[in-house]
């Protein structure tokens, strides 16, 4: 059985997450308290496109497959969150999310960040600037400027 | 622009510098003597008034052709012609006709402004306003080198050419070569040629009396005015004191001894303390010190023709010191701050509010000048009226430079803090749009609607509201009653108060929510104090947030739901509500929420004390006092940028922010020292380390910013994103607005460029307790002298010291 991560290397591992970079440790330490801690093995699916839920994965180790039945969307590493938009509007999830190689992940819930998002700029400065990015690749992935 | 560049620059600016400067000394030389061998001194101060007259028309000329076309065009044409007229001159004067070297006296100040206009000029399109302050006067110093070679070459010139009349053919050997420089710096930095015109936005040309409009232009031209009318009170005390004690060849000698010293010192200033001056005192020296170090001579000049008379030799003694002195000032501080100041000035309008300026200005305050060393000299006052007059022009000439000084600041300042975010116009909802969102199936879309129905009443919209009034969600229908009753209708008035009663004892979140909205409009529904304040203890959030928000100054009478929304502002989520709540209950907030604030036995929330400081500007600083001696710094920059955006700064009495700033300037060098020691070590740590120094970074600008205002946080954002001129820009104006204990403290903070060498070297402790590593990662995690106060960074150092 694999040694929990303390508080110290859960902030490091969030601070690897685009998400996150920008938030001093000191705010991050309560999201990273928060966070539960995931391991799981290939196969194990993560996310199941349609179901509704608040939580977002960021991952620490290992390989996931995010893919709408058997159509691959994109293969994600460490360093990368999934599931960032539940947190801020549910809705039903737009695609799933299967573990390839053993994966570490720290679990957000909405609740967590919206609290924290009301005290701290710093992390609204995240998210948005995480939202702006996956709205430039959109409009890049549409062939618009 | 990189370091080699400016190098290049530099040697290209002084070179035409050193060209100008020859050119004008073999000007100046046959010039001066030609006209006082046909005409005599006394003539002199007629050539002052042609001077003003020609100066004023040529610099007119050359502004307008500035603002029509590129500067180098401008320039060549301009020296070009200089170079034709002094070929000119050479063949008349050759011919006998010695009438041109009054034309010559004439043209030497014309051609010495023009020039400078022109280097200036070139300097400022390829220099930023920092990198003008610290090499202008190396530029400078090229032309003192070239009018102290040029006064050298003189001599064997005149025994290798012949006769004085011949030395005009080597002025314009020299200006011809001035001008091939400057067509060389065109070639090698198309930049002076000013902006594409085919990628640049269309500039507006505002009529040339319009530049003047702006107060720092009027009083860089009253400066300048005043300056160029003391230098030649300054010229001629001089040459009055000399011609008083010696005649003949004696004159001559004098006049070459001293002309030898004059550039002797003008170039040790411009080459050894000019430049450290500038960077050391700024704009705020380079100004002053021109003006007030004529007046101190001036006045030290008039006591002594009181007490010894005006034939004191002593007087011909602080004449040269005087002239000296001024000349040394205006090459060295003066025109080098007067460049700088009008990098203020939009770039395709400087050179032609300058050229006017210098131009126009200067030749027209000699030309005054002429006239009233004239008028003295026909009233026959003496030596000493003129020495009074100096005294009294060195005077308002300090005054004036005090004032340039203050609106340059604030006009640097104001063009920083300007955005260039255009203005968006988002419009309004057509009733077509709103009458849609009410029909859609969707009870969010529906209350969208209502949303932008607020302020809005017609026929159509009110069938709407009664048909939404019937919905099945009852927080539509509940809103659908409240926007009828708040219309005049009195059933639904009625029936809403009747719905929102029942539905705030409902079991569903949603109907409670529905409830709490309803109370919101008091005009409308008659409100249960009690079922209030029960909703403001709703376990659900978005609940007690709509009753917040329906809280009414009304309600200040009610000490339950006072103590409510107090206690309201400890939950983050509905902090921001609660705050707005407390606004409206007004003074009847104001002691439960400072004692909140006072409380020692709980840690302050950040949402407490914006609400606190948010009351500040109403009810005073000490309601958000105890937040600010709070020993965790983020509360402490929570207060500060909540007391900034309620515009409370100006209660908090001046020592009040000294401790916060002193403790940040010891936390940041102590992570600074710390972080250098760590760099290869935990990387935790040193992330922590740089969010402590980041956290030091902005309680500072926080400071500061109360302090000086909107302006410092403009011009510490511009230092901390851009790069270029406009970064130049702003550690400009972080300069002038800022003390100097200010600025030492900030700038090592905002600016990413210096070196951990450069940090270092600013930094007033050098003795750490703590040097290697490990030292370092104890002295963090143990905090024996308080100054970390940190638990996260404590916690990255005890991980660091178990690994």
């Amino acid at each position: 059985m694999s040694t929990p991560l303390g508080t110290v290397e859960r902030v490091a591992a969030l601070h690897r997450v685009d998400l996150f970079s920008d938030v001093p440790g000191r705010v991050l330490a309560a999201v990273a308290n928060a966070a539960e801690e995931v391991r799981a093995s290939p196969g194990t699916v993560l996310i199941e496109e349609g179901a509704i839920e608040e939580h977002l994965f960021a991952i620490v180790e290992g390989l996931v497959r995010v893919h709408r039945g058997s159509q691959i969307l994109a293969e994600l590493g460490p360093g990368v969150t999934v599931g960032e938009l539940a947190v801020l509007e549910p809705e039903p999830r737009a695609a799933s999310v299967t573990v390839l190689e053993r994966a570490l992940l720290l679990r957000v819930d909405k609740t967590v960040l919206d609290d924290l998002l009301a005290d701290w700029p710093e992390l609204a400065h995240g998210v948005i600037a995480a939202l702006v990015a996956r709205l430039r690749a959109a409009a890049d992935h549409a062939g618009r400027p | 622009m990189n370091s080699t560049p400016t190098r290049g620059v530099v040697r290209l600016l002084s070179a035409q510098a050193l060209a100008f400067g020859v050119t004008l000394a073999l000007l100046l030389i046959p010039a001066n003597a030609l006209f006082l061998d046909a005409y005599g001194s006394e003539w002199l101060p007629a050539t002052y008034i042609a001077i003003a007259i020609v100066g004023s028309g040529a610099s007119a000329l050359i502004a307008r052709a500035a603002r029509r076309t590129r500067l180098a065009r401008v320039a060549t044409a301009a020296l070009g012609s200089l170079a034709l007229l002094f070929g000119a001159s050479w063949v008349i004067l050759v011919a006998g006709g010695v009438w041109v070297s009054a034309v010559l006296l004439v043209l030497f100040p014309i051609a010495l402004q023009i020039g400078f206009v022109f280097i200036g000029g070139q300097a400022g399109r390829l220099l930023d306003v920092r990198q003008m302050k610290e090499l202008f006067p190396r530029i400078v110093s090229g032309f003192a080198v070239g009018f102290l070679l040029g006064g050298l070459l003189a001599i064997p010139l005149l025994s290798l050419l012949g006769s004085t009349q011949q030395l005009l053919l080597a002025t314009t050997v020299g200006q011809l070569a001035f001008l091939a420089l400057l067509l060389v710096t065109e070639r090698r930095f198309p930049e002076v040629r000013g902006a594409p015109t085919g990628a640049a936005p269309p500039v507006v040309r505002l009529p040339l009396r319009k530049l003047f409009v702006p107060g720092l232009v009027l009083l860089l031209l009253g400066y300048q005015v005043l300056s160029a009318m003391g230098s030649q009170v300054v010229d001629f005390l001089l040459f009055d004191r000399a011609a008083a004690q010696y005649s003949g060849d004696d004159l001559t000698r004098f006049l070459s001894t001293y002309t030898a010293v004059l550039n002797l010192v003008d170039i040790l200033f411009l080459a050894l303390l000019a430049g450290p001056l500038m960077r050391r005192f700024g704009l705020r020296l380079g100004l002053t010190l021109n003006p007030a170090v004529v007046a101190s001579i001036l006045a030290a000049m008039a006591v002594v023709a009181a007490a010894s008379g005006s034939a004191a030799f002593g007087l011909l003694v602080l004449a040269g010191v005087l002239r000296i002195a001024d000349i040394a000032a205006t090459d060295g501080t003066t025109r080098t701050s007067i460049n700088a100041a009008y990098q203020i000035v939009p770039a395709e309008e400087r050179l032609a509010v300058q050229s006017v300026v210098e131009g126009i200005g200067v030749p027209v305050a000699i030309g005054a000048t002429g006239v009233l060393l004239l008028v003295l000299s026909a009233l026959d006052l003496g030596t000493g009226a003129v020495i009074a007059f100096g005294l009294g022009l060195g005077v308002v000439w300090t005054a004036v430079a005090v004032r340039v000084y203050r609106s340059y600041t604030h006009a640097l300042a104001d063009e920083v803090r300007r955005s260039p975010l255009p203005v968006i116009d988002l419009g309004v909802a057509g009733s077509a749009d709103v009458r849609a969102l009410l029909r859609s199936e969707d009870a969010r879309d529906i209350r969208l609607g209502m949303d932008l129905l607020a302020g809005v009443s017609s026929p159509v919209l009110e069938v709407e509201l009664r048909r939404v009034a019937a919905h099945s969600n009852p927080e539509v229908r509940v809103r659908a009653l409240g926007a009828l009753a708040e219309s005049g209708d009195d059933l639904a008035a009625t029936e809403a108060t009747s719905l929102a009663r029942e539905l705030a004892r409902s079991d569903d979140p949603a109907s409670r929510r529905a409830a709490a909205t309803a109370f919101a409009w008091r005009d409308a529904v008659e409100v249960d104090r009690a079922l209030l304040a029960s909703l403001l203890d709703d376990p659900d959030l978005s609940v007690r947030a709509a009753a917040l928000d329906a809280v009414a100054p009304d309600d200040a009478t009610d000490s339950e739901i006072v103590h409510r929304v107090v206690a309201a502002i400890r939950v983050a989520r509905i902090a921001g509500r609660a705050t707005a709540a407390l606004g409206r209950l007004g003074e009847a907030a104001v002691a439960p929420l400072g004692a909140e604030v006072a409380r020692g036995d709980v840690p302050r929330s950040v949402s407490l004390v914006r609400a606190a400081a948010a009351m500040t500007p109403s009810h005073g600083v000490w309601i958000v006092q105890p937040a600010l001696d709070d020993p965790d710094r983020v509360v402490v920059l929570a207060a500060l940028d909540a007391l900034d955006a309620a515009q409370g700064g100006e209660r908090l009495e001046p020592g009040m922010l000294e401790p916060i700033l002193l403790d940040s300037a010891a936390l940041a060098e102590r992570a600074f020292a710390a972080r250098a020691a760590l760099t290869d070590h935990d990387t935790s740590l040193v992330r922590a380390l740089d969010d402590e120094i980041d956290l030091a970074r902005r309680l500072v600008i926080a400071v500061l910013g109360l302090r000086h205002g909107d302006r410092i946080r403009a011009a510490m954002r511009v230092v901390d994103c851009e790069e270029g001129a406009r970064r130049a820009l702003a550690v400009e104006a972080l300069d002038v607005v800022l003390s100097r204990r200010e600025a030492a403290i900030a700038l090592p903070l905002v600016r990413h460029d210096l070196t951990p060498e450069e940090r270092a070297a600013g930094s007033q402790q050098t003795d750490w307790p703590a040097h290697q590593p490990d030292q370092w990662i104890a002295d963090i995690a143990d905090d024996p002298e308080r100054v970390w106060r940190s638990p996260w960074l404590t916690a990255c150092a005890l991980h660091a010291a178990d690994r």
